[in-house]
């Protein structure tokens, strides 16, 4: 907790949380010495973040519609005429299939972020999903698609900057049913703008459903007093 | 551990028996130099694999786990361990069941014998339970971070978290499938006690079980092997008076593995062992 308030404080001066821990800040956490630090000269994600607005259809950065071409309406449209119907069966994750990112973020579940020496790891209560995401590599050429894809990190300035791709086509972008294909590209940008708020960014690419690359944004609040709880989406049926 | 014991016992009855065959083949003997081939064979197997492990190396204080570890092979039981060593079988024998658990532990052999195994947790894509999660023969990451330490699994996506800054369950806490852990160091042994857990988990693959009033407590440690590949040893010990007549101590070693990064695993989608009515059936 100590240490959050810290590593904000530091973020906010840009000055880095220096590398060695004190030995009383170690005592304090239960004598767990923290050998996994952000690189040098990062801002400290680290910590327990949510998502207080509820947000169930995306929209850009400025408040319109997401731009879908031909095929993306096409999709969309059928999606909503099936919810609309009650056909909930046509979400896929009422399976409890992982929801994809961006999607991950929107779930109404708090989530871990934490910066380490060599990734950064997005933790989530929902369904008990992760993401590890390694620093400064390149993304494969030719990847298996997957439910998160392929995602690497670095810091631009003092923003997280992610970028995936390789996923596959099962996910939703959101609760409403925006689409995307295996062709996605996602960007997203995590900007400390207080010791205790990210703004962020996602940019999605896909030429399979939208005309043009969109941005979205978004806030994260930090939750220091709560706590990640077990989240079985095939005990339950909720995500 | 059990396991390359087995490994080993096989290896060394396939060496009695083809070397013999040799002689009686062929007029000089050869046995002995063939054991010995084999040896450093094994020797050097052992000693690459360890410097392909450490590809990159595994962190250098006692204390620090974060990284990739991976059991060696798939073990489906756990069993008490012993010095020296026992077989399997022989170590099964000292399980300490309550009557009831080994009328228990007997239903599931035979559910398995008639090709319909009593459904486990993991079936289901439900986290796997403590220790059971432990024996899964698929990679782990540590994480450190200021007051815990998460355990990452590739398998079905389970993750803990090691509370390292708080006491134990308040009784309120509830009940889940991999509990409630809270840690401390004892020296460099990372000691992490885990309790209210749910009554849906087994103990191991195979078929030991529990009930609501299971604890566990892992004692993790790290060392280095004789090949210069590093390893953690997890000694588990099992209390559960209602199964259990006595606590008794498991072991599982983890190498580290620099070599390798976690895969994204979905149980969720076309599972292919979830149950009917209870039981798993081969689809």
């Amino acid at each position: 907790m100590t240490l959050w308030a810290i590593g904000g404080l530091t973020a906010l001066a840009g000055v880095a949380l220096p590398g060695p821990l004190p030995a009383a800040a170690a005592a304090r956490d239960g004598g767990a010495p923290l050998f996994e630090q952000p690189p040098t000269g990062t801002p400290n994600l680290t910590g327990k973040w949510a998502m207080l607005e509820a947000i169930t259809h995306l929209l850009t950065a400025d408040g319109k519609e997401p731009p879908l071409n031909a095929a993306g309406k096409a999709e969309y449209a059928r999606r909503q005429a099936a919810l609309q119907a009650g056909n909930r069966k046509i979400d896929p994750t009422s399976d409890c299939i992982m929801q994809g990112t961006p999607r991950l973020l929107y779930a109404p579940h708090p989530f871990l972020i934490l910066q380490t020496t060599r990734s950064v790891n997005f933790i989530h209560e929902v369904n008990h999903t992760f993401r590890i995401i390694y620093w400064d590599e390149t993304l494969p050429d030719d990847p298996d698609p997957n439910y998160l894809g392929y995602s690497i990190a670095r810091f631009e300035g003092s923003t997280l900057v992610i970028d995936t791709s390789g996923f596959n086509d099962k996910t939703w972008l959101d609760y409403s049913g925006l689409p995307h294909g295996e062709k996605l590209k996602l960007q997203e940008r995590y900007t400390l703008s207080g010791p205790n708020t990210i703004n962020g960014a996602a940019t999605l690419t896909d030429p399979d459903y939208y005309t043009a690359p969109w941005t979205t944004r978004f806030t994260l609040n930090r939750q220091p007093g709560m706590s990640l709880g077990e989240n079985v989406c095939m005990d339950t049926h909720q995500m | 551990m059990t396991k390359r014991l087995m490994t080993g016992l096989l290896a060394a009855s396939y060496l009695l028996v083809v070397p013999l065959t040799t002689i009686a083949q062929e007029a000089a003997p050869r046995r002995a130099p063939e054991i010995s081939q084999q040896s450093v064979a094994r020797e050097k197997k052992n000693a690459a694999e360890a410097a392909e492990w450490n590809k990159i190396p595994a962190p250098q204080d006692p204390r620090d786990f974060s990284g990739v570890w991976w059991t060696r092979g798939y073990d489906r039981t756990f069993r008490p361990i012993t010095d020296p060593r026992l077989s399997p079988a022989e170590a099964a024998r000292l399980l300490p069941m309550t009557p009831n658990e080994a009328a228990s532990r007997q239903h599931h052999l035979d559910m398995e014998k008639l090709g319909t195994p009593v459904a486990d947790a993991p079936t289901q894509c439900f986290p796997h339970g403590v220790p059971r999660l432990i024996a899964s023969p698929y990679p782990i990451q540590f994480v450190y971070s200021p007051g815990m330490i998460t355990i990452l699994h590739e398998v079905a996506h389970n993750v803990r978290y090691i509370h390292m800054d708080r006491k134990p369950a308040p009784a309120d806490t509830p009940r889940t499938f991999l509990g409630y852990s809270v840690g401390r160091w004892e020296g460099n042994t990372l000691v992490v006690f885990t309790d209210h857990f749910n009554d849906r988990t087994q103990i191991d693959e195979e078929s030991l079980s529990h009930g609501l009033k299971l604890t566990v407590t892992e004692r993790i440690s790290k060392f280095t092997n004789k090949y210069g590949g590093v390893e953690l040893r997890n000694l588990i010990t099992i209390e559960d008076p209602d199964h259990y007549t006595q606590p008794w101590t498991a072991e599982r070693l983890f190498p580290w593995r620099g070599d390798i990064r976690l895969s994204e695993y979905s149980c969720e989608e076309n599972n292919r062992n979830a149950p009917v009515n209870g039981v798993t059936v081969a689809k």
